[in-house]
This record gives structure tokens, sequence and C-alpha cells, in this order.
């Protein structure tokens, strides 16, 4: 598996640890240090969203093949507000209201109806600045896993990082 | 999500904690405290808990995890210590001077008035024998 930090299984640590990795002293780090090779096989499970006024009216730069599902890719300068609800990166973004007040990572999980199904799913949101101090831009990444009629309601844990490994 | 609970990793940095990331999940907020203190960038790190609280209408916190370098340190110090103290107990018993060093046993009493009552009257025969040669002395 060619991904960073392969010992952990979990994706959202794995990115957690990449962009704490590559911030080093700095608060946030920058979008153009992010580097598709260094996080490997969790690229397609990755997005960058360029945050906008309103944040609704936010675009993408970057969105990864498993965010989208059967939906394959997003039309350019498609906006946050468009997203489709039945795609892995419409609840991996449903707190983004959360990290811009927090202003750090957050990683929450939950369950989504997505177009394949009923699904758990776990996410981070990892804030980027151009400046350092501004956060103008997040790094996505997201995994999940369809939920069968006799398997549990729980919400997912870290676990669900083997799903995308 | 549950929404009643969240963990907030701290780093203490600079004088202050400061929150470093939040999570829905207990055992994956516990393993990037781990994380981040194997990266000894900071000198300390804890995992906050956040629970809602229904009856007081606010979120209690509680700090579920707290690991610092200076414990570390002091840990191992202690340890390096105890093993010195018990080396040396080894050592001495080993040696048998650990009866050399056992306080000697008090005099009694008596003993000790007689001893002061005797240095006292050598004082005094001394003086009164001075004083008796230096008269014949005088005498002559």
């Amino acid at each position: 598996m060619n991904v960073y930090r392969p010992e952990e299984r979990r994706l959202v640590l794995r990115l957690m640890a990449y962009w704490d990795d590559l911030r080093g002293a700095r608060t946030y780090p920058p979008a153009a240090e992010i580097d598709p090779n260094a996080i490997g096989d969790d690229w397609p499970n990755c997005g960058v969203l360029v945050l906008g006024q309103p944040l609704q009216r936010s675009t993408f730069e970057y969105v990864g093949a498993e965010l989208l599902g059967h939906a394959g890719q997003l039309a350019p300068q498609t906006t946050l507000a468009e997203v489709p609800e039945s795609v892995l990166l419409s609840p991996a973004l449903s707190y983004l209201d959360r990290l811009l007040q927090k202003q750090v990572p957050i990683s929450l999980g939950g369950e989504a109806k997505l177009e394949q199904g009923p699904a758990l799913y776990r996410s981070i949101l990892l804030p980027l600045s151009s400046d350092g101090a501004t956060i103008d831009k997040v790094l996505i990444a997201a995994n999940h896993r369809l939920v069968t009629a006799d398997a549990s309601g729980d919400a997912p844990d870290g676990g669900l990082g083997a799903h995308a490994s | 999500m549950t929404g009643d609970v969240a963990f907030e990793v701290h780093a203490f940095n600079a004088g202050k904690w400061k929150i470093q990331g939040f999570f829905d999940d207990k055992e994956l907020a516990l393993s990037e405290a781990r994380r981040m203190e194997e990266g000894r960038r900071y000198p300390a790190v804890r995992v906050v808990e956040e629970r809602y609280d229904a009856q007081a209408g606010g979120y209690r916190s509680r700090t579920v995890y707290r690991s610092s370098a200076v414990d570390a340190e002091n840990d191992v110090a202690l340890n390096e210590r105890a093993q010195v103290r018990r080396e040396v107990q080894e050592q001495r018993q080993t040696r048998g001077t650990a009866s050399a060093r056992e306080p000697k046993p008090p005099r009694s009493a008596a003993l000790v008035y007689t001893a002061i009552a005797a240095k006292a009257l050598l004082i005094f025969a001394f003086g009164f024998g001075a004083i008796y040669a230096l008269n014949q002395l005088a005498g002559n």
C-alpha cells in the first residue's frame, strides 16, 4: 500500500499526520505544498476546497474519485451548494462551519444515504492557508462503508480507515 | 456522530494549552495524542472530553489522557535514583558496614555525672597543686 505512514490503518489519522508534518512549526500549511505522490493511494479519497464568500459558493480545486462515487467527476466551478447529497463529499463537508469556527482539524463520522445505499462514513477536514494565518482552502479526506441490513447502526470508529486501505 | 460528546486534543506550548484537533471518536483522539507525543514537538499533550450535560444545560470537560515529556523524564530519573539506592544498600550489607553505621547506645546518666565529677576533681587538684608550687617558688 503506497500511502503516507502505512503503519497507520486509519485514513483520517494518516492524513492528519501528513498535514501536521507538512505544516511543521506553522499554524497551517499552504495548499501549494500538498504532494499527491506523498499521500499516495489515499489521494482519491481526498479533495481540496477553495473557500468562497458566502461559504456555499466555495469551489473545488480537486476532488478524488472516491468522494464522488458513481458521479465520477464534478463540473468545473461546481460550488459547495451544488454538490449532490448522495455523494460522500456532501456529508464529509457537512461540518465545514465548525472547522472555520474552531480553526483546527476536525474529524467526524456518521451515517449517510449515498447513491450506493446507506453508509457509515468517517471524514476529516484540514485547514490550509497560503499566508499561514487565514484559512483559504480545506483539505478533505473521507471513506465509507455500506451498511447492510444486519449491520450495527453504531457510529463508525477509526477502524473505518481499513476500508480505504 | 452522537453529538453529545467530543474529544479535543490539546498541546502545551509557550506556557499555554492550545487545541490541535477535534474528534467525535475517543480512540481517534487518543491515537492522535500519542502520535503527537511521539513527535516530541510539544512538552505535553492531553485529550479533553467535552460531554453535554442536559441537566446543567452545558458541556462538562474532563481530561481523559495526559502525557508530559517532563513527567516521563522524571519517571526515568526517579527509577535511576531508586536503583542507585538499592545498589548502595546492597553493597553496604555485603561489606558489613551497615552495623558500623549504627548509633552508639546511650550511656546512663549516673555514668555521665561521675565522669564530670572526676574531671572537675582533676582540674581542682591540678589548680591547687599549681598554686602551691608557685607559693613555694615565691618563698624561695
